[in-house]
């Protein structure tokens, strides 16, 4: 009896620690512009790192604006040029102040670190490993 | 990171690629892209293999979109949590539901914003209402009639009839129309810039109406010229005066009504007049924050009952303020970091920063450094301690892969004439502005050449104006730096000879005076005894300069005492390879002093040095930045002994929290402090701030 609550306590200890690998689909939103998410496997998924343009960015800054080559909706505004921060985000509206290209924040925050933008894995990255 | 735009016209993708990117101070490796689809507007992030952190309960990491004011947003929530995710995609799109089979869905969404906000509804026949954006689902196909919410101000969009049809989402966009009068233009939207003008209560009103705040809309105008005016505000300079012309534009079609805000819209930029730089102002003179270099900057309360009460101003070269901090206050003992590219806006402009203070009890460092290459730090300047003369560049580089930059600043509300002095006869000018700044290398005063030949300089007369050079070699990643200032001493001590290991120590002894001086130097080993007494004499404007090898002192040199019979300057640099770190040599004795900062990504160390013949008493104390002590000890040192430590060494208790060491002594005592962070060139060294009142 002892041995197995060691063992359940070591597995479960051992369990509760260890990342999970995450397999269940989730929903959320509509949010007040309606927009609403709905993760999946993956789809669509091409490599660029070989045919794309390299972007150099270095670690805690964001790049010039960038041409998408069409229009593109979001949140009812209409754009053709994106930023791309190194820490996992791009934006339509770029800001001077360094601290939105660092770590993350709850979303939405209003004032916050960054606006208008899709945050892909918002946090202190670096991109200069690549 | 990598981009690129594919597929044809109608359904083209743009993607941004993430690949193998790491977290801060991690090695896991990242991969994830980001895609806008052309046509749907979906968003789809495909998580190709990503593991994300939950440090310390606090840092998390975020995956989302938000609108362009922040009010609104879209969290996807399984990334606030600690995880891997492997081939995995997340969708965000304007959202729709699906009809049932053989059903509709409809979709209504209502403009202005402005209206929305006031009240603007949409229903079906005699159902309930239903908000903006809000969609009916499962509708009967056939044809139904819209009807719109009565509000105040609004006219309201008469009634539409819509067709359903099965298995179609419905979408109508409806704009109500803002009720005027014939001669009553739309209205007048005034924005002021920038945002700390707006912050510090400027304002702005129409025909000397009512004062109103940037952006808000003024209704009821006239068509017709009108006059906008600008509110005094401390600090600033308001804007002239101006007219503006208002128009009424009139719909062109039903459903179409935008605010004429583009027309009738006036961007006004307030410019700061206050360059003025008080008493109990501490200056960091020479600031960068770009895609290489860093600064940050520590303000340190040295009163143990004051409220430290002040602001940060960043001010770039021409003097003029371009971001600020308001409103600081830092506890008695407490200590406020800030990183110039984290903490203020327009970081890239900034070229010196001033913490104004409400009493002179206060100190302070700055720290430049370029990741894993460079580090330098040196001591904040109160600007009630600057006092006029000459001034001194006691070292100057400009050879091989060496260069030396100075930055100077003009504390003084009137322009100067600087007269730098070579001390190889050649001379130069430089003007200044009122909180002008200059940075140069010595070699652009010579049309780019190096000077091998220039090794000091003087700047005659001169009162008001703060420096600092920077010592730097790109081949072999070193730098280095000092303030110029005027302090001089007829006893100089250097606290840290190294030279074992690949370590080298250089020292630096320069006379300003008009007459030679005299030296005796003393070197002591670690337990204070002499270990080599030499007379050397240095001429006027001339240095003593080299590495400990170069002077013939003894091997097992640690530290070194000069006595002059003329006030001298003189610093120490340390070097071993890529690494570089320096400390003062004059006016480095008090009995009181503070170590300004304990590393996090890295080590600690300190040194004291008692240059007495008794023994000093020493209390450190560790401070946290709310200035609450942590951690205490006491202890003695030996006449003419030195004394090396970790910081965390010294303590019994945790220093987890502490942020700063002040000690107190019964003898003056020489302190310094090295400090290694995280990558291979980050070191730099401090020699401790007097703070005996």
């Amino acid at each position: 009896m002892k041995i197995k609550a060691l063992l359940f306590f070591l597995f479960g200890w051992f369990l509760w620690l260890a990342p999970s690998t995450y397999s269940f689909a989730l929903s959320g939103g509509p949010d007040g512009f309606g927009y609403m998410y709905e993760d999946s496997g993956l789809e669509n998924w091409t490599d660029i790192s070989k045919s794309g343009t390299h972007l150099n960015v270095v670690k805690d800054t964001i790049s010039d604006p960038v041409w998408m080559g069409f229009d593109f909706e979001f949140y009812g505004n209409t754009y053709s040029d994106v930023s791309v921060a190194s820490n996992g985000l791009i934006t339509f509206s770029p800001k001077s102040y360094r601290r939105g290209y660092t770590s993350g924040q709850e979303i939405p925050t209003p004032g916050g670190y960054a606006d208008n933008f899709i945050a892909g894995l918002w946090d202190y990255l670096s991109p200069n490993h690549t | 990171m990598y981009y690129e735009t594919r597929g044809v016209p109608g359904t083209r993708q743009f993607i941004v690629q993430y690949t193998n990117v790491i977290f801060a101070g991690s090695d896991t490796e990242n991969t994830f892209q980001i895609i806008l689809n052309e046509g749907s507007n979906d968003i789809v992030v495909n998580y190709i293999d990503v593991t994300t952190r939950l440090k310390d309960g606090e840092q998390r990491t975020f995956g989302g979109i938000e609108n362009e004011d922040g009010t609104i947003g879209l969290q996807y929530d399984l990334l606030d949590e600690k995880g891997d995710y492997q081939n995995k995609s997340v969708r965000y799109f304007p959202g729709v539901e699906t009809p049932a089979p053989g059903k509709g869905v409809l979709k209504v969404n209502l403009f202005p914003e402005e209206a929305v906000e006031a009240g603007a509804q949409w229903r079906l026949s005699d159902q309930r209402w239903q908000d903006s954006g809000a969609s009916i689902n499962d509708l009967e196909p056939g044809e139904y009639t819209l009807e719109f919410q009565d509000i105040s101000g609004w006219e309201t969009p008469a009634n539409l009839s819509v067709n359903i049809e099965a298995d179609e989402i419905t979408t109508k966009e409806v704009t109500y129309i803002r009720a005027t009068s014939e001669d009553e233009a739309d209205g007048l939207k005034v924005f002021i810039y920038p945002e700390e003008a707006v912050n510090a209560g400027a304002k702005w009103r129409v025909d000397e109406g009512q004062w109103n705040d940037s952006g808000v809309i003024v209704r009821g105008l006239s068509i017709g010229e009108h006059t906008v005016s600008f509110n005094t505000i401390d600090g600033w300079d308001a804007p002239d005066e101006i007219t503006v012309s208002l128009t009424r534009q009139l719909p062109m079609a039903p459903g179409i009504y935008t605010l004429p805000e583009e027309d009738n819209l006036e961007q006004t930029t307030y410019t700061p007049n206050d360059t003025t730089i008080t008493k109990n102002s501490l200056v960091f003179p020479h600031v960068r924050s770009d895609s290489t270099w860093e600064t940050e900057i520590g303000v340190i309360n040295i009163s143990d009952t004051q409220e430290l009460n002040g602001s940060f101003k960043l001010y770039n070269k021409y003097g003029v303020m371009v971001s600020g901090l308001d409103a600081v206050v830092i506890s008695p003992l407490g200590r406020k970091e800030v990183t110039v590219g984290f903490d203020f806006l327009y970081p890239y402009d900034a070229c010196y920063i001033v913490f104004e203070g409400d009493h002179e009890h206060l100190a302070g460092y700055m720290r430049h450094y370029a990741d894993g290459n460079y580090s330098v730090a040196t001591p904040g300047v109160l600007a009630s301690g600057v006092s006029p003369g000459d001034i001194f560049i006691s070292h100057i580089a400009s050879q091989g892969t060496w260069q030396t930059f100075i930055s100077l600043v003009n504390i003084n509300t009137e322009p100067v004439s600087l007269n730098i002095e070579f001390n190889n006869g050649t001379s130069g000018q430089i003007d200044m502005d009122p909180g002008a700044y200059r940075y140069f290398a010595v070699s652009d005063l010579f049309d780019g050449q190096v000077q091998p030949d220039i090794t000091s300089a003087v700047i005659k007369n001169v009162s008001g104006v703060i420096g600092m050079e920077l010592f730097l070699d790109n081949s072999s990643k070193l730098v280095s730096g000092v303030l110029i200032d005027n302090h001089t001493a007829d006893r100089l001590y250097f606290p840290h000879i190294a030279f074992s290991e690949g370590w080298g120590t250089g020292i630096v002894v320069y006379n300003p005076s008009e007459t030679a001086a005299q030296l005796t130097v003393l070197s002591y080993d670690a337990e204070g005894s002499i270990l080599d007494s030499s007379n050397i004499t240095i001429h006027s404007n001339k240095r003593y300069a080299g590495t400990i090898d170069d002077l013939g002192l003894p091997q097992l040199t640690e530290w070194i005492h000069i006595q002059s019979t003329q006030q001298m300057m003189g610093f120490e640099l340390f070097t071993n390879t890529n690494k570089m770190a320096g400390c003062n040599g004059v006016n480095n004795s008090h009995q009181n002093g503070i170590f300004p900062k304990l590393e996090k990504n890295g080590a600690s160390g300190i040194a004291f040095v008692n240059p007495e013949t008794d023994p000093a008493n020493v209390t450190l104390t560790a401070y946290n930045n709310a200035g609450e002590p942590v951690a205490e000890k006491s202890l003695t040192i030996e006449p003419k002994n030195k004394l090396v430590m970790f910081a965390h060494d010294i303590f019994s208790q945790n220093l987890k929290n502490a942020t700063y060491i002040r000690y107190t002594s019964d003898r003056q005592i020489v302190g310094f402090q090295l400090n290694a962070a995280d990558g291979e060139g980050m070191l730099d060294g401090l020699s401790a701030l007097d703070i005996s009142e």
